[in-house]
C-alpha cells in the first residue's frame, strides 16, 4: 500500500508547487500591469490567478477526498464476502453490510464531483472577470476586445475537456443542480453581453452587477456540488 | 365481521436475492449515491477485475435493477451504470430489511 501512496503525495507536492509558481506569476504580472498603467495585462493576471486558485482548491478537496475512498476500499469487500452466501444474515452481519454499503455509498459519491466544480467555479471566474475586462477594453482601446475574448474561449475549452475526460460518475440530483445553474449562467450571461453592447454601453455598475451575479451563482452551484 | 391481520413477515423475506452476492451488493451500494458511474470507478472502488464486475452488472441488468449505458469519449469506449427507478426501490427495501434485522436483535438483547 504504501508503494502507492508516496508517488500521490509526491505528486500533489509538485502539483502544489505549481501552482504557487503560477499564482506568483501573476501577482507579478498584476503589479507590472499596474505600475506600466496596462489594464489588460491587470485583468488577464488577475483571471489566470483566480482560475489556478480555483483549480487548485477544487484539486486539494479531491485528493482529500480520495484518499479517504482508498483507505475505505482496503478493507471493503473483506466484511461483504465472508457474508456472501448468507440467506438469512444475523443482526450483527446485517449492520456490517449496512455500514459497508454506507461507506461505499459515500467513498463513491466523494471522488466523483470536483470536474463539475472545477467547470462551475472556472465558468463563473472567466465570464465575471471576462465582463470587466470587456469594459476595459472598451474605454480603453476596443480594437483588443478579440483578446478577453479568446482567452475566455480557450479557458472554457479546457474546463469543458477535463470534465469530459475526468468527470467519471456523477453525485446523485447533478443533473437537476447542473441545469439549473446553467440556466441561471447563460441568462445572465446573455443580458450582460446584450446590454452592454446595446443601453448600458460603457457602464462600469452594471459590469460590476453581472459579474458579481455571475460569481454568486457559481460559487453557490460549486459549494452544493461539493457538500452533495 | 373484520379479517383477520395478516402475519408480519420476518424481514429476510424482504431482502432481494439479486443482492445477496457480495459484488453485486458492493456495486449497487456504490452506484446508490450517484446518477452515474463509469465501469472503472466502481470497478477501482469494489477491487474486481473487469469480467467479474462485467458478469455481475450484466445480471444486474437482467433483473432491471442496473441501467448500462456505452458511449465514447474521444475515441476510448465508456460504460456507465446507474441504478433504475426499479433498482433504486429494491435498494431501499433491502436496506431497510437489514435496518430491521440489525435493529430487531438489538431491540430483542434490550427486553
Amino acid at each position: 500500500m504504501q508503494a502507492t501512496v508516496e508517488p500521490r503525495i509526491n505528486g500533489q507536492r509538485y502539483a502544489w508547487i505549481a501552482y504557487a509558481m503560477g499564482i506568483a506569476c501573476m501577482a507579478a504580472l498584476f503589479i507590472t500591469g499596474l505600475a506600466l498603467g496596462k489594464p489588460q495585462l491587470t485583468v488577464m493576471a488577475s483571471s489566470m490567478a483566480v482560475l489556478l486558485g480555483a483549480v487548485w482548491a477544487s484539486t486539494a478537496a479531491s485528493a482529500r477526498k480520495r484518499s479517504t475512498g482508498a483507505i475505505v476500499r482496503q478493507d471493503t469487500g473483506i466484511v461483504v464476502a465472508r457474508e456472501a452466501g448468507e440467506a438469512q444474515p444475523s443482526a450483527q452481519a446485517a449492520r456490517e453490510l449496512l455500514n459497508e454499503a454506507s461507506r461505499l455509498e459515500s467513498a463513491a459519491r466523494s471522488g466523483s464531483g470536483w470536474p463539475h466544480i472545477a467547470m462551475l467555479l472556472g465558468l463563473g471566474a472567466i465570464t465575471s472577470l471576462s465582463m470587466l475586462a470587456f469594459w476595459f477594453v472598451g474605454r480603453f482601446d476596443e480594437s483588443l476586445v478579440a483578446l478577453p475574448l479568446i482567452a475566455m474561449l480557450i479557458w472554457l475549452g479546457i474546463f469543458m475537456v477535463f470534465m469530459m475526460v475526468f468527470g467519471r460518475s456523477t453525485k446523485r440530483g447533478f443533473g437537476r443542480r447542473w441545469m439549473t445553474f446553467m440556466m441561471i449562467w447563460a441568462g445572465l450571461w446573455v443580458i450582460g453581453i446584450l446590454l452592454a453592447s446595446t443601453l448600458l454601453t460603457g457602464q462600469l455598475w452594471f459590469a460590476i452587477v453581472i459579474a458579481t451575479a455571475i460569481t454568486i451563482n457559481s460559487v453557490i452551484g460549486a459549494w452544493l456540488e461539493a457538500s452533495a | 365481521m373484520s379479517a383477520p391481520e395478516p402475519h408480519e413477515e420476518h424481514p429476510r423475506l424482504k431482502l432481494s436475492d439479486q443482492l445477496a452476492h457480495p459484488v453485486r451488493f458492493s456495486m449497487v451500494a456504490a452506484i446508490a449515491g450517484t446518477d452515474e458511474s463509469e465501469f472503472g470507478v466502481i470497478r477501482d472502488h469494489l477491487q474486481v477485475s473487469d469480467s467479474v464486475l462485467s458478469r455481475q452488472a450484466s445480471q444486474l441488468e437482467e433483473a432491471g435493477i442496473v441501467k448500462i449505458r456505452k458511449g465514447f469519449v474521444g475515441k476510448r469506449p465508456r460504460t456507465w451504470f446507474s441504478l433504475t427507478p426499479k433498482g433504486r426501490d429494491v435498494w431501499e427495501q433491502h436496506l431497510a430489511a437489514l435496518r430491521e434485522i440489525a435493529n430487531g436483535e438489538a431491540t430483542a438483547d434490550r427486553l
